[in-house]
């Protein structure tokens, strides 16, 4: 978790710079800072002149124990293509409520023309599926959330 | 190191992409009839594509490994099963020595491949490893495989195979088998609606046709005789006539040509064609529609579709734009 300090530094230190938007992830935290001139949030009277790029600093401390409960996420194993079955018409490998156990395969992914199985890494039942057929993910994206 | 034939399957044979030169000695092409599979198969165990690959035919063999060894199965689904523990196809399979691969009977699909790495350790006759069965030449003796045959396969792997094998040998511990986790696409042969739909070109002969004939060879159905193997498919449907009586010369044939004898029921040329024919040719099946053909087992019927001779190319480049990119993918897996 940052200081004031320290928050007061990094938004010095974009400003300074090139940097359009910058998103910091870490440990449940996740800090943004964005130079955007329409900015959804009303700016606090204390502003200075309209000359400085208008500067928007959100810090949002979300834990996993506050957002997502007990839910645990499968990420995509590579970046690709997700497909739900094994082949097109055939039946999904999983649906929301079945129990997977860690190995599963519940989806592939398919990337410069192989098919890449996913294995669960979680032991639980499947609670959502986050994508659906043919969309494109990127490496580390959620694909589901599992119950332990 | 070899394999063991326990049973050797309806027709199982080695075959490459053809034996190619010699036709103009009446030496015929042979070769895979489902030359994507072939392809396929080399390609992930590291092969050369134009390695030769055991073709397993409607009723597939029982084979005893009698190494360990780096094996991937393409084309139709005979059910492959390893120590009777069912083995996924497309993609590479590290095997322990010792163990049982069984194929059953092809459903979907008409014809299996089996691919080991570093090649069947068999002779090549005029420039190829496939057998011309009628006259004995090439592949395992000139013939199928038989009962108690020992087949041997080469001890020298590409540096491709020994990386895939020891990315498997990490997940495969004390099992008998440990399959990738990523496979190749099957492509063409999941066709479970009838009748099939094979794409050509009007063949050469194609304008002495009747009109009505050249409707029909269109619009009709014409399901594969019993009597159709590696030369050809016979067909039945409507009967083919021409508009007038045609002598011909007998001129080159090609892998899917469409010919049509006076009787009128086409024939489909495949793998082990004569290398010339005099009967008119009403179309030619385009090159990557061969293998769907190949797929195709007696009884089923099929409906050709007419396309451009521009758009066959145009399906052929994009074919092997993709077995390129598989290489690729496969070679940059194992970095």
């Amino acid at each position: 978790m940052f200081t004031i300090e320290e928050i007061k530094e990094l938004i010095k230190a974009v400003d300074q710079s090139s940097i359009g938007h910058m998103e910091w992830c870490s440990d449940g935290t996740k800090l943004v800072i964005s130079k955007n001139a329409a900015c959804p949030q009303e700016q606090p009277a204390t502003v200075p002149s309209q000359s400085k790029p208008a500067l928007l600093a959100e810090v949002q401390q979300t834990t996993t124990e506050k957002t997502q409960a007990v839910f645990v996420e499968i990420l995509a194993s590579t970046v690709g293509t997700f497909y739900a079955a094994p082949e097109p018409g055939a039946a999904p490998f999983i649906t929301i409520g079945d129990k997977v156990a860690e190995g599963t395969v519940v989806c592939i992914l398919e990337a410069m023309k192989l098919f890449n199985e996913v294995h669960s890494t979680v032991t639980g039942e499947v609670v959502e599926i986050l994508v659906k057929d043919g969309d494109f993910v990127e490496y580390g994206q959620p694909l589901f959330l599992v119950k332990p | 190191m070899s394999m063991t034939v326990i049973r050797p399957g309806l027709l199982s044979s080695i075959q490459d992409q053809g034996r190619y030169g010699f036709q103009k000695y009446g030496v015929i092409v042979s070769g895979t009839m489902d030359s994507y599979a072939l392809r396929v198969a080399n390609i992930l165990v590291g092969n050369e594509e134009s390695e030769g690959v055991l073709e397993m035919t409607l009723m597939g063999p029982t084979l005893k490994l009698e190494q360990d060894m780096l094996i991937a199965i393409t084309g139709g689904d005979m059910v492959p099963t390893i120590n009777s523990v069912p083995v996924p196809m497309w993609r590479p399979v590290y095997v322990k020595q010792g163990s049982v691969l069984a194929f059953k009977g092809c459903r979907p699909g008409c014809r299996s491949y089996l691919a080991v790495a570093g090649g069947y350790d068999i002779p090549s006759v005029m420039g190829s490893k496939s057998t011309y069965l009628r006259a004995g030449i090439g592949g395992f003796g000139g013939r199928a495989l038989q009962q108690d045959d020992v087949l041997p396969v080469q001890n020298s792997l590409s540096t491709r195979a020994r990386r895939l094998l020891k990315q498997l040998s990490i997940s495969i511990q004390d099992k008998e088998f440990a399959a990738a986790d990523w496979c190749a696409a099957k492509a063409h042969i999941l066709h479970s609606s009838q009748p099939i739909t094979v794409r050509v070109t009007s063949g050469s002969q194609y304008e002495y046709f009747s009109p009505e004939s050249k409707e029909q060879f269109f619009s009709q159905p014409f399901r594969v005789t019993p009597q159709s193997d590696r030369m050809g498919y016979r067909l039945a449907g409507p009967e083919l006539t021409l508009s007038q009586p045609l002598e011909m010369i007998s001129e080159a044939v090609a892998l899917g040509t469409v010919q049509v004898p006076p009787d009128g029921n086409p024939i489909i040329l495949l793998a082990d064609r004569q290398t010339a024919g005099g009967y008119p040719k009403i179309a030619q099946i385009a090159a990557v529609d061969v293998a769907i053909i190949a797929q195709t087992r007696p009884g089923e019927q099929i409906r050709f579709q007419e396309i451009s001779l521009q758009e066959a190319q145009r399906l052929y480049l994009e074919r092997e734009e993709y077995l390129h990119q598989l290489r690729q993918a496969i070679g940059l897996r194992l970095l």
